[in-house]
């Protein structure tokens, strides 16, 4: 369990980083490893996509850049899983610090952001290719 | 042995339709009535998020995510704890021609049923709807008083305007809440356009079971966006608001805690049997008149069992909506409210010759971790931008009619688990002229944005039993009689020969209404 519970740590602190560009906080964490120990088992996760994911934090990949290409409509794609729960517990649990609820931008901010992100795009499909990742 | 002049069998929309009708001594609802003791904290979403009030936000055990692996597996209104409970009925496999497995549903056992979970929009059919949707034995005059008297006993906000024709009429008694920016700018173009005559669209303002002031004892609503965490606030009218006020007013009895499992005819009376959830024991009540409103799909299970008839088909529709995200650039990075209500106008396209129904939400509240995988861009970029974006987004949900189909059909197997077949998914021809519609509004968006649910997702279950001049066999009397039966009556959607492109809540109950008149009147 404690083995486990480090490997989720070390999986969250780079998915929220991939995210939000910043330190996971410790209460998010905490929620984290509590999530998959109440719910994880109900999650049927293909060995392909525990390879993939293994594959993105192992070698310190960008999981958003390459998620949007596993993504799929009907059940999730365990990359894009992990991030939406990321996702989920920083607007729920983070208060007046949390990014989704609190970034402002203006509209040259938000264009940056927008085209920064098309541009992870297509670095996320090279990467995609370049590991072999499904 | 308990007797009762009438039974009515669930406290849902067409229950309480019915028993609002009936307030007289002999009346008695027999009900499941499930309930929940979970409340929702804080008065509004907002001030739960920045609070960081996770538990209470995602539930215990983290309920609201238990279908983060699979969102379709559970609609966006029922995942959070304070509402899981409404859809714990019998469920239902859907499948497609091969036997293939499409999607699961379940009725509700819920005390007020589906209404718990329902948007608020009250809209009257009128002939124009029946005579499109088809195979209506009757007329939308029919229904006048009935629509009248549900509309003033519930108090409905909305206002007169360029709607007044499609939204049949009636006149709203409080007035609309307060729109989001971007709806309200949307509104204003569409105004100013129309004013030069160069609108394919007519928009205008929903009708909502929503107090916009204190009316009839009820408390003004909060608008605090936490319909989709709890049911049962003040001044958001439910079925069961009515249900409560019926038994403190102590003009109708009630039975919770019981199912309808068999009932028996005789010439004098109905025999029911019902079964008590917490204890499984058999109670036997008999009564007059039996009318049955448990909801479609439960409904029509009850007749097929009664019948014995194992593997018939019943007809069967449904109304799952086509979802199309909208962009308004010059709203976008707009200051959100802090608190509003989801349903911010409705529209319907004229030109198209059809009667379609375009209802026009504010997706910013609720979670907006719910939408950030719809945005097609990195959930980092999508993520930082969903609060701009929000200020200058709609979501259009699209409502086309449903007539009955040879395919779609539910059934009961012989060992009782019901089935519904669904080969035929009706194509959503809406959403082109829907984009330049709104294109020549300054609203954008594009075709492959479209989702469509998936079959019996829309809620809006009916037909399984339709009323008919001169029904046949699993058909039913313009008085909701059986087609074989003189005191066993049905109230809810199962009786509805098709579905109009309008939500059909405000005629369950008008409907339910009616033949609670027709019992009144039939003399035994």
């Amino acid at each position: 369990m404690q083995d486990n519970d480090l490997n989720l740590r070390q999986e969250a602190e780079h998915l929220y980083r991939c995210l939000f560009d910043r330190q996971l906080p410790e209460t998010l964490a905490d929620h984290y490893i509590g999530v998959h120990r109440s719910l994880s088992e109900q999650w049927r996760i293909q060995s392909a996509e525990a390879r993939t994911l293994h594959l993105i934090v192992a070698k310190k990949l960008n999981a958003t850049a390459i998620e949007p290409w596993l993504r799929r409509k009907g059940a999730h794609h365990i990359v894009s899983l992990k991030l939406l729960l990321l996702v989920y517990l920083d607007e729920c649990g983070s208060g007046p610090s949390g990014v989704v609820r609190n970034t402002r931008l203006n509209r040259v901010q938000l264009l940056s952001v927008v085209i920064r992100g098309l541009v992870g795009l297509l670095h996320g499909r090279y990467l995609k290719a370049r590991h072999g990742l499904v | 042995m308990d007797w009762f002049e009438r039974v009515i069998v669930g406290s849902g929309p067409s229950g309480v339709g019915a028993a609002l009708r009936m307030v007289e001594t002999g009346t008695c609802i027999v009900d499941a009535g499930e309930s929940t003791d979970y409340k929702f904290p804080f008065p509004t979403l907002q001030e739960a998020i920045a609070e960081g009030a996770i538990a209470d936000l995602l539930g215990p055990d983290w309920h609201l995510l238990s279908h983060l692996a699979d969102p379709s597996r559970a609609h966006i209104k029922l995942r959070a704890a304070g509402l899981s409970f409404v859809m714990g009925g019998d469920s239902f496999r859907v499948e497609d021609l091969k036997g293939d497995l499409l999607n699961r549903g379940a009725g509700s056992l819920a005390a007020g049923g589906m209404s718990n979970v329902w948007g608020g929009q009250l809209l009257r059919y009128t002939d124009a709807d029946l005579g499109e949707a088809g195979g209506w034995p009757f007329s939308a005059a029919e229904l006048e008083r009935y629509y009248a008297d549900l509309e003033h006993h519930i108090g409905i906000s909305g206002q007169i305007d360029d709607m007044q024709e499609f939204l049949g009429g009636g006149v709203p008694l409080l007035p609309p809440p307060p729109m989001v920016p971007a709806a309200r700018h949307l509104y204003q173009r569409y105004l100013l356009r129309k004013s030069n005559g160069r609108s394919p669209l007519l928009l205008g303002r929903p009708r909502l079971a929503v107090a916009t002031e204190p009316y009839n004892g009820r408390p003004a609503y909060n608008f605090g966006e936490t319909e989709f965490f709890t049911t049962r606030q003040p001044g958001f009218y439910t079925a069961r608001q009515s249900l409560d006020e019926l038994r403190s007013g102590g003009k109708i009895g009630y039975l919770p805690g019981f199912r309808l499992m068999e009932w028996k005819e005789t010439p004098e009376h109905v025999e029911l049997r019902l079964r008590e959830l917490k204890t499984g024991t058999t109670r036997i009540v008999r009564t007059r008149h039996l009318l049955i409103g448990c909801g479609t799909t439960q409904t029509a299970q009850l007749v097929l069992e009664h019948y014995r008839a194992h593997n018939r088909m019943l007809p069967f529709m449904d109304h799952p909506p086509a979802l199309l995200p909208l962009f308004l650039p010059l709203k976008i990075g707009s200051t959100l409210p802090k608190k509003s209500f989801p349903i911010q106008l409705i529209g319907t396209l004229p030109g198209s010759g059809r009667r379609d129904m375009i209802s026009f939400y504010y997706p910013g509240g609720m979670l907006w971790s719910n939408i950030v995988a719809d945005v097609p861009l990195p959930m980092s970029s999508a993520a930082r931008i969903m609060r701009s974006l929000l200020g200058g987004m709609l979501v259009a949900q699209i409502w086309q009619t449903s007539r009955p189909s040879p395919g779609n059909r539910l059934g009961i197997r012989e060992s009782g688990e019901m089935v519904i077949s669904y080969p035929e998914r009706a194509p959503c021809t809406v959403v082109p002229p829907l984009l330049e519609a709104m294109f020549r509004l300054g609203v954008f968006s594009l075709s492959r944005l479209a989702s469509h649910s998936p079959p019996g997702w829309g809620f809006h279950y009916a037909g399984c039993l339709p009323m008919k001049q001169s029904p046949g066999e699993y058909e039913t009397h313009i008085d909701g009689r059986l087609w074989d039966s003189r005191r066993v009556r049905l109230i809810d959607g199962s009786v509805l020969p098709s579905l109009p492109a309008k939500n059909h809540a405000l005629t369950l109950m008008a409907n339910a209404a009616r033949i609670a008149d027709e019992v009144k009147r039939c003399g035994y």
